[in-house]
């Protein structure tokens, strides 16, 4: 069993996004992570490993910053790291024809995980553009347990989403990717010796394929939402400040 | 030449949710030629009011089941049909299903887009949307082709036309080619409120650690059943990570990102990635005890105070009418 992890590393959530003129984000202050979408992946993968005896590789792309990223993850628990390096800017398009073919030459798993959205820039594109590119079915926003089934060495898996006040319990063969929403895994934190082993454990760095593949979204014209809402503070007692609220949400602002 | 546009849209116990029509009517009041897109058959009374909004061709096809096969026949229609643009709303199945179709047709894909304009030379679409979950908003450029890009709005961005087309639509059925093996799904309803999805409620009543304990919320569902059935309750990250309330409530950078039209945050205290799911609502109200919050800097509204005694006075407010 081998379990394919895809992590993306992200502007930590509580950092201040700050812009170079209208180029794109400035990264010298930002603080970077794993996508917290992902790292919910990857703790499900490292249970079904431990459940399971399966062996779980994570794979990214990116400067060579992203290493601190895998280095992180392999002290979680994952076996392998992959890096494909990479210093130009990317989209969904891009990294998924890219992971496709580093994953196909490394070795085919029979599960892909990752999160559902990245929560830089929220396409929530690369898992499905992966998945084609695989020629593999897969499910979006897995948000509940995965249970892994073994009979006659062939596997299969129940998996369950919610989707809009749906309950889907699917059951399917595999190999599968699956995207993966928040509530499925709550990630553990890496132990010491997680964090010694790691320096040990193998990161391999892989170049761009150069064929065909250039970015076909490009953002331009950056700029920071409009920051000219003016608060009025309401005072009084509570029935005042109640009833001004209410007045004002009726008659200036029309929402009632 | 009229622009074709294909728009894909979804049945839900067969009725059609207001942002299909919304985005068929939009399509339709720019002059375009509407295709409409369905996974499952239409009754005469869906079709006319498809045909209503503006669609001229209504396009259905059986549900293969699994993304894989559904995003094989869509490409297959839309090769087929070679549309200007390919027009959605940001729900999860389209989502995963178009993502797949770009890909394999090595078109653009931009999810979650406040709007869509012709670039004045006609040469190239824009659209705009936020990154970040909201921190800044940057623009994209994307070359006309046919088929064109994807693009996916996202909920409450669709501008709202009032259209009444008296063309009929034409109707027609696709003969599935092969289905899933090996794909069992078993469906059932989780939701026993009839309260909206958090990303397409026009009003949320939201709650963080302010609110001191899991039962507390019940105020502010009673905040929420008085303002209607299109207001949903949300709550902080805060809330949801010491297990009061489900990750599926979650407002925020990992959460949902939101955009209603009245945004209540009560006792909420506004950490930087709370504000990022949050600020694009129209309408943004804040109740704390802390003068000092960070929340009280993005809201239109703020009442410092002990919210058991304002929610209370509200809600006696609101019943007076």
């Amino acid at each position: 069993m081998h379990i394919f992890v895809c992590l993306k590393q992200v502007p930590d959530t509580a950092s201040q996004i700050k812009l170079i003129d209208s180029q794109g984000i400035d990264e010298s202050n930002i603080e970077w992570i794993i996508n917290p979408y992902d790292e919910f992946a990857l703790e499900a993968a490292l249970q079904i490993k431990e459940a399971h005896n399966a062996e779980v590789s994570v794979i990214s792309i990116g400067p060579i910053r992203v290493e601190t990223a895998l280095r992180r993850a392999l002290a979680m628990g994952a076996d392998h790291a992959h890096l494909i390096e990479h210093n130009k800017p990317i989209d969904p398009f891009f990294i998924a024809t890219q992971l496709s073919q580093t994953i196909k030459f490394i070795r085919s798993p029979n599960l892909i995980l990752m999160g559902k959205v990245g929560v830089d820039e929220n396409h929530s594109a690369t898992g499905p553009m992966l998945a084609e590119c695989l020629n593999m079915n897969h499910i979006g926003s897995v948000n509940q347990a995965i249970q892994l089934k073994q009979e006659n060495n062939m596997h299969s898996i129940l998996v369950k989403r919610v989707i809009n006040g749906i309950l889907e319990e699917i059951h399917t063969s595999l190999p599968l990717l699956l995207t993966v929403d928040k509530g499925i895994a709550e990630p553990r934190y890496p132990s010491l010796p997680g964090i010694i082993q790691a320096k040990k454990k193998p990161l391999q760095k892989h170049s761009v394929s150069t064929t065909e593949t250039a970015p076909l979204i490009k953002f331009h014209s950056y700029r920071l939402p409009n920051k000219n809402k003016t608060t009025k503070m309401l005072t009084g007692t509570p029935e005042e400040q109640a009833k001004q609220l209410i007045d004002a949400l009726k008659t200036k602002e029309k929402v009632l | 030449m009229p622009k074709k546009i294909f728009i894909p849209i979804n049945l839900n116990l067969d009725t059609i949710s207001n942002i299909s029509l919304d985005l068929i009517s939009f399509g339709y009041c720019q002059k375009w030629k509407v295709t409409v897109f369905c996974f499952s058959s239409t009754s005469q009374e869906i079709n006319l009011k498809l045909q209503a909004a503006g669609a001229s061709q209504i396009i259905c096809a059986i549900d293969p089941q699994t993304a894989k096969h559904q995003a094989k026949i869509l490409k297959n229609i839309i090769q087929e049909e070679k549309p200007d643009l390919i027009l959605a709303d940001s729900n999860a199945f389209y989502l995963d299903i178009l993502a797949r179709v770009a890909i394999q047709l090595k078109i653009p894909f931009l999810s979650d887009i406040l709007n869509i304009r012709l670039k004045e030379s006609n040469k190239a679409w824009i659209a705009d949307r936020f990154l970040y979950a909201g921190k800044c908003l940057a623009s994209a450029t994307l070359p006309i082709s046919q088929p064109g890009p994807v693009v996916l709005f996202r909920p409450h961005q669709v501008p709202k036309y009032k259209t009444l087309n008296q063309v009929p639509a034409k109707v027609r059925t696709i003969d599935s080619i092969d289905e899933a093996h090996n794909y069992q799904c078993h469906r059932s309803q989780v939701n026993q409120k009839k309260r909206p999805d958090l990303t397409e409620a026009a009003m949320i009543v939201s709650g963080g650690r302010g609110l001191q304990a899991p039962e507390k919320f019940k105020l502010l569902e009673e905040l929420a059943d008085i303002l209607g059935n299109q207001t949903a309750v949300g709550a902080s990250r805060a809330v949801t990570d010491t297990g009061w309330k489900p990750h599926n409530m979650q407002i925020g950078q990992t959460g949902k990102t939101v955009s209603p039209q009245l945004y209540i945050a009560c006792g909420i205290s506004g950490a930087i990635q709370h504000l990022a799911g949050m600020s694009s609502s129209r309408i943004i109200v804040a109740i704390n005890k802390d003068p000092s919050a960070p929340i009280f800097q993005k809201c239109h509204y703020g009442l410092v105070g002990d919210l058991f005694k304002i929610l209370p006075c509200l809600i006696q407010e609101l019943k007076k009418t």
